[in-house]
């Protein structure tokens, strides 16, 4: 059982029960993650913790609405400090990327 | 019966703008006549329908926040324009009312308090809740000062070397700029150190937004 089981509800939650807005939701979620997690790579191998700020900036608004406090504090720090120590911008990113593949793996295997 | 307020939301995140939709769904009083992803594209839509209010992000690839606040102020200024945006910092907000945005909600506030964000605006025109009157008004009024003083003399040229400096240019690449030696711009830069007294060029960049020498949208 993973701990980011409740992503499903968090659809359901954010749609108010209607199954058209949430399947839209659930696919944008599948089409936009895929793309951010290989900037987030890309960062990390390029140690470019400017534009790792920026995409931290903007995934952090997608966990507000999922309600999602880890992912959250994740992004919080990136987008703050990323950079500011490296070793653990690394950790963090890593952590989220990982958050982000497991969520996109139940979505894919629930919807 | 009451007339619905009319909202256009306008946000690069596809996923936020429709979660944001559902949402203000659910409030009756509420009509969303339309989304759009940036600027450019919510300034055409104007010409077929006009929200009483329109909920603006800051970041967007194409005509961000801050130009289409501009916009909207100099052209269609009966719109009430609410910045809903993730960024916090006192200078970029100083900006956007300079500008002419009527409200300013961060987006970790949560969607209630959007719900009344625009009730609010739509009943006394502005909403900055939890913010510092005077300094709103200070900005209203124009006055990028407001920020702490340095308490320091810069030159003109000095300030405008920060600047570039805080928009990561080498020092070559501000000497070419602005037509000056590299050599010069070493001297400037020395002296700028030396009179805010911080010790590299991560201090300078926080030393600049912190005295409203600079935005993060700079």
């Amino acid at each position: 059982m993973n701990e980011h089981t409740n992503i499903l509800k968090e659809f359901d939650r954010v749609s108010y029960g209607d199954a058209e807005v949430k399947e839209k939701l659930i696919q944008a979620f599948l089409s936009q993650k895929p793309d951010e997690i290989r900037i987030i790579n890309n960062c990390l191998q390029e140690e470019n913790w400017k534009e790792l700020r920026n995409i931290a900036h903007k995934l952090k608004s997608s966990f507000i609405y999922l309600n999602m406090p880890r992912p959250i504090e994740l992004t919080e720090a990136l987008r703050v400090k990323a950079g500011a120590d490296v070793e653990a911008t690394k950790k963090q990113a890593k952590e989220l990327v990982i958050i982000c593949n497991e969520i996109i793996e139940i979505l894919k295997s629930k919807s | 019966m009451k007339k619905k307020i009319r909202v256009a939301i306008v946000d690069d995140d596809y996923i936020y703008r429709q979660v944001l939709i559902a949402y203000l769904k659910q409030n009756k009083t509420f009509d969303i006549i339309f989304d759009c992803s940036n600027g450019k594209e919510f300034i055409e839509a104007l010409l077929k329908h006009k929200p009483d209010i329109v909920l603006l992000d800051i970041e967007m690839s194409i005509m961000d926040g801050i130009e289409t606040t501009a916009y909207l102020f100099k052209h269609y200024p009966e719109i009430k324009i609410l910045i809903h945006t993730m960024h916090n910092e006192d200078g970029l907000s100083h900006d956007l009312i300079a500008k002419g945005a009527h409200g300013f909600l961060l987006k970790e506030k949560g969607f209630q308090e959007v719900t009344e964000a625009i009730h609010v605006m739509k009943k006394h025109g502005y909403y900055f809740e939890g913010w510092n009157l005077q300094k709103i008004i200070t900005a209203k009024n124009g006055n990028k000062n407001e920020a702490p003083p340095t308490g320091i003399n810069f030159t003109k040229r000095e300030l405008e070397i920060i600047r570039l400096i805080c928009k990561e240019n080498t020092n070559q690449e501000i000497a070419d700029k602005l037509f000056i030696s590299k050599r010069t711009v070493d001297g400037h830069r020395d002296n700028i150190l030396q009179k805010t007294k911080v010790r590299n060029v991560a201090g300078l960049v926080k030393f600049a937004l912190h005295h409203g020498l600079i935005t993060l949208n700079e």
